[in-house]
């Protein structure tokens, strides 16, 4: 489990806190959207739980996973993680130089798991890391992140860059790949790239421009579906007091209601809910 | 690093050459002894004394960027996610960036003193350059084995300008060394060493602090 509990972080330099006593679980065996607008942390969020960055000092409170300080960045909480982050960086040599330099490090490294994905993305089995496009070097870690086959995978934006072919593809290989011991994250604004995968969705947001990240939802794609429900009316319906948000889209009227006890459920609509929790 | 000694020994090569040509248009008789050794001593300080410092300085400034990739959030994140301890990742970096590139720079730097010594030959006593040669040849490991952490520690520390935060505070520790010195003041033989054993342990505590992102200055 990812446990962070009473995390601080400040920007040295800065005069506003990003995160201000801020708390949040993730277990083990889902896949997790980190939905947000651009700027407000998810970033910062995911290079916390890494330990990229370090929280604040003050009040005790910090990022462990499985019970390890990730701030200690000791090996046993390492190689439980890896970050895919959205601007990476590749050396220019062959992908088998760069895979013999790291696979050492990753006790789990699967060569098959990384041979599928790059023949998923359209890739040679050994490309020259250093002659790659960005989208291409993208498929590439992204390819590399599913083969450490780590127990928690961090994914910052990693839509970004690829052409709509490959986002399927990366929808393919995640759901493939991404199996029932480990916990994926997936950080997007781009919601529709990878909402068919998600179990659960955390949704940030800020009540102002330099407030702290709050946490807005933290639930499981199924207790979504269980309070809410998702309908497709006529125009005119907006004025309907049970509607909590609605939004015109080129095929009517998406509204949002509570669900009652003796509705049937309905598909989740994430983009609906995402915008109904950032309008209040 | 190696072409930059390579053109350096060409172009000396050339200007001693040069000199030679034109001392000899001008020699009516040969040399005295102190001649010679006068004009070794000058060559010495115009040439081999350069080519010290050259690799000296070439020395601190590769030892403040030894860590350089910290500065950078992506590269930083890269090495800060690597599954090993701080102590491992330091160490790594310390022993491949600092054992064999040093191994390198003294095998070049002797390797040009000797081209320097066949040059220097042809117009000075052999056995005065010899001297200068191996006193140089010796001094430099020594001086490049305690100078490395006073680098390496800034370079960690500052985003920007590790090596001229390093100048300086080799200024300041050759300053009161050689105040203790004038003085006549109680002067160890370990004070260089105790100044690299603190500046490789602080470098190390910086680096298990050092963020992918942090003030525009410091790297913590």
């Amino acid at each position: 489990m990812i446990d962070i509990k009473n995390l601080n972080y400040r920007y040295r330099g800065t005069e506003h806190p990003v995160f201000d006593d801020f708390s949040l679980q993730l277990a083990e065996g889902s896949i997790y959207g980190l939905l947000a607008p651009n700027g407000v942390g998810k970033s910062t969020l995911l290079c916390l739980i890494m330990g990229g960055l370090l929280p604040d000092k003050g009040n005790g409170g910090g990022v462990q996973v499985d019970g390890f300080d990730v701030a200690r960045r000791s090996y046993e909480v390492l190689r439980l993680l890896y970050l895919l982050p959205e601007e990476m960086e590749l050396p220019p040599v062959s992908l088998s130089k760069y895979v013999r330099a790291r696979e050492p490090f990753y006790q789990d490294f699967s060569r098959e798991v990384l041979a599928d994905c790059l023949r998923e993305f359209g890739l040679p089995a050994d490309p020259d890391l250093g002659t790659l496009s960005m989208g291409q070097r993208k498929k590439v870690a992204i390819s590399f992140a599913l083969a450490t086959r780590s127990k928690y995978l961090l994914l910052d934006e990693p839509t970004n860059g690829l052409d709509i072919a490959s986002k399927s593809s990366f929808r393919r290989v995640v759901a493939r790949h991404v199996g029932d011991g480990q916990t994926a994250l997936l950080s997007t604004h781009q919601l529709a790239d990878v909402d068919s995968l998600l179990d659960h969705v955390v949704v940030l947001g800020q009540k102002s421009e330099h407030a702290a990240v709050q946490l807005l939802l933290d639930s499981s794609v199924a207790d979504i579906a269980a309070r809410y429900t998702f309908e497709l009316r006529s125009v005119g319906s907006d004025t309907d007091p049970d509607v909590l948000f609605c939004e015109r889209r080129a095929d009517g009227l998406h509204t949002l209601t509570h669900r009652h006890a003796d509705d049937g459920e309905t598909p989740v609509d994430l983009e609906l809910i995402y915008k109904y929790l950032h309008k209040q | 690093m190696f072409l930059w000694m390579l053109g350096a020994l060409v172009a000396k090569t050339v200007v001693v050459m040069t000199w030679d040509w034109a001392r000899s248009l001008s020699r009516s008789e040969e040399m005295s002894i102190a001649q010679r050794e006068g004009a070794a001593w000058a060559l010495q300080m115009l040439y081999l004394f350069p080519a010290f410092l050259i690799c000296i300085g070439f020395w601190w400034v590769y030892s403040a960027r030894l860590f350089e990739d910290v500065h950078r959030r992506a590269s930083a994140l890269d090495l800060f996610g690597l599954p090993a301890s701080n102590g491992e990742k330091f160490l790594a970096r310390l022993l491949s960036g600092t054992v064999f590139i040093a191994l390198a720079t003294i095998a070049a730097a002797v390797l040009g003193f000797t081209f320097d010594y066949l040059l220097l030959d042809r117009l000075a006593d052999k056995v005065a350059v010899g001297d200068y040669l191996m006193q140089a040849a010796r001094e430099l490991p020594v001086v490049m084995l305690f100078t490395t952490p006073w680098f390496i520690l800034p370079g960690l520390l500052l985003r920007r300008g590790g090596w001229l935060a390093g100048c300086v505070l080799t200024g300041v520790i050759l300053l009161v060394a050689n105040w203790l010195v004038a003085k006549d003041m109680w002067f160890p033989y370990w004070y260089y060493g105790v100044f690299g054993v603190l500046f490789l342990w602080l470098s190390y505590r910086v680096f298990c602090r050092a963020q992918a992102a942090g003030s525009s200055l410091l790297n913590v």
